[in-house]
């Protein structure tokens, strides 16, 4: 029952307008700023695109915000992950599907080239 | 700085280097961090051992300063002045003032040293030290110098000596702070079981730089012109500097280059060895990649934390929280196996 564009389409119009119309007009340290900005909205963006997709898929989407993450975290720690551990080689390879996803967020690009 | 500190000043340095008169002829600020401000000054000096014109940099603490978990002031010219005595190309360190009566915040200055650290412009502008075998070279070799400084330093007993291997406090030290935050970093927490299984039994410790990599040193047209910000400087493994300059996070984008994103690892490497009395472990400087990974993973959260907590609200750190994911991607690639 919210106004639309909704908050994500709102972001995407201003980065564009800032990407487009203003980076070009400034220099120096106010250039490095707006860069900045033009970053921030675009993780913005893309998390709230996450989110909006989290909502409508709970079931398959690993959770980023879990109890369960603590407790992998701990047993980790505790070295019952370690190589020769039945589970290692399945936690590492959800460790990386969770790294992707958080960098799907933070830094697309990285994810990119040869990596 | 207004004309009242100013004034001050040029009668403090005047005083303490024997000089008839000081005149400030220039004061700029140059962009430093957030926890210290740097000025460049053009000092005319009357007399004395310093007489003549005097090209330096003025480095305080910033007049909003928080706590900084790095040395003081006068500890980093204790350090910058050992690094000199010991052949290291750094700024020479000119004088140290610990008087709050002068500008109201310890502050020391050293000499000037000509051209660049911003590492963007160095990884791609080639008319900065355009022989870029000679740079690697250089770097190795003014790092093997520092490392050729061991305990003990007396001018250096404010450094703590490491009790133990300085790879295992390391890990101890990151979960530490990990257990601080309110979510879990289970990518980190492997990266950290893997450092501490694989952690090398050498102990042999030497003075660290701390942050030695592009961005923290100084190039001209002609090359290498001074190794800056010592404010992270340790005793520990030196392996752990050589780890840092090559590691992956810190090539600035140019990553076929493996020494610190301007030269080829064994350009590096066989500087450090020309200096160097004992071989560089190979296997060992991996290690300390990952390491290197997981270290500046924990800085910026850290850094986010700051953000995040309220204690300095900024855009900048904000965003130093969303390197972490890629440096994790690395760090699980690092060490996937063993």
């Amino acid at each position: 029952m919210l106004e639309k564009p909704d908050g994500a389409d709102l972001l995407a119009c201003a980065r564009e307008v800032l990407k487009s119309r203003i980076l070009a007009a400034v220099r120096g340290d106010q250039q490095r700023e707006l860069l900045m900005v033009i970053n921030a909205m675009g993780i913005a963006q893309r998390e709230m695109q996450f989110r909006a997709q989290a909502t409508a898929q709970a079931a398959h989407q690993p959770s980023l915000e879990d109890a369960s993450l603590t407790r992998l975290a701990h047993a980790i720690r505790q070295g019952q992950v370690d190589p020769g551990q039945p589970e290692r080689a399945a936690v590492w390879q959800q460790l990386r599907a969770m790294t992707r996803q958080r960098l799907l967020v933070s830094n697309p690009k990285a994810l990119d080239s040869n990596h | 700085m207004n004309s009242e500190l100013q004034q001050a000043l040029a009668r403090h340095i005047a005083a303490q280097w024997n000089a008839r008169r000081v005149r400030i002829e220039q004061l700029v600020p140059l962009s430093g961090g957030a926890i210290q401000e740097n000025w460049r000054l053009v000092l005319e000096v009357d007399g004395g051992p310093h007489h003549g014109t005097v090209l330096c940099v003025l480095r305080c603490d910033s007049a909003t300063a928080g706590v900084a978990s790095s040395h003081s002031r006068a500890q980093e010219f204790a350090l910058l002045a050992t690094a000199f005595n010991a052949g290291v190309r750094v700024p020479e360190p000119l004088l140290l003032c610990t008087d709050p009566q002068v500008l109201g915040r310890p502050f020391f200055l050293m000499k000037c040293v000509p051209g660049t650290a911003a590492a963007h412009v160095i990884v791609k502008d080639m008319r900065y030290a355009p022989d870029r075998a000679e740079l690697a070279h250089a770097l190795g070799r003014e790092l093997a110098t520092i490392h050729s400084i061991v305990p003990p330093v007396p001018a250096l007993n404010f450094l703590p000596l490491p009790q133990g291997n300085p790879a295992l406090l390391k890990v101890q030290q990151h979960r530490a702070y990990l257990d601080t935050l309110p979510n879990a970093y289970p990518a980190l927490e492997w990266g950290l079981r893997w450092l501490e299984r694989h952690a090398p039994r050498n102990v042999q410790l030497a003075l660290c730089h701390g942050d030695y990599r592009t961005g923290n040193y100084m190039v001209d047209e002609h090359g290498l012109s001074g190794i800056l910000d010592w404010e992270f400087a340790q005793w520990g493994n030196p392996l752990q500097d050589l780890g840092w300059f090559c590691a992956r996070c810190w090539r600035f984008g140019q990553h076929e280059l493996e020494a610190g994103g301007i030269g080829l690892r064994e350009h590096f490497y066989a500087g450090y060895e020309e200096v160097s009395p004992t071989p560089i472990d190979r296997a060992e400087v991996a290690y300390w990649e990952v390491m290197a990974h997981v270290t500046w993973a924990v800085i910026a959260l850290q850094q986010a934390q700051r953000h995040c907590s309220g204690q300095e609200r900024s855009l900048l750190l904000a965003l130093t929280g969303h390197v972490v994911p890629e440096l994790e991607w690395q760090i699980l690639n690092m060490t996937e196996h063993g």
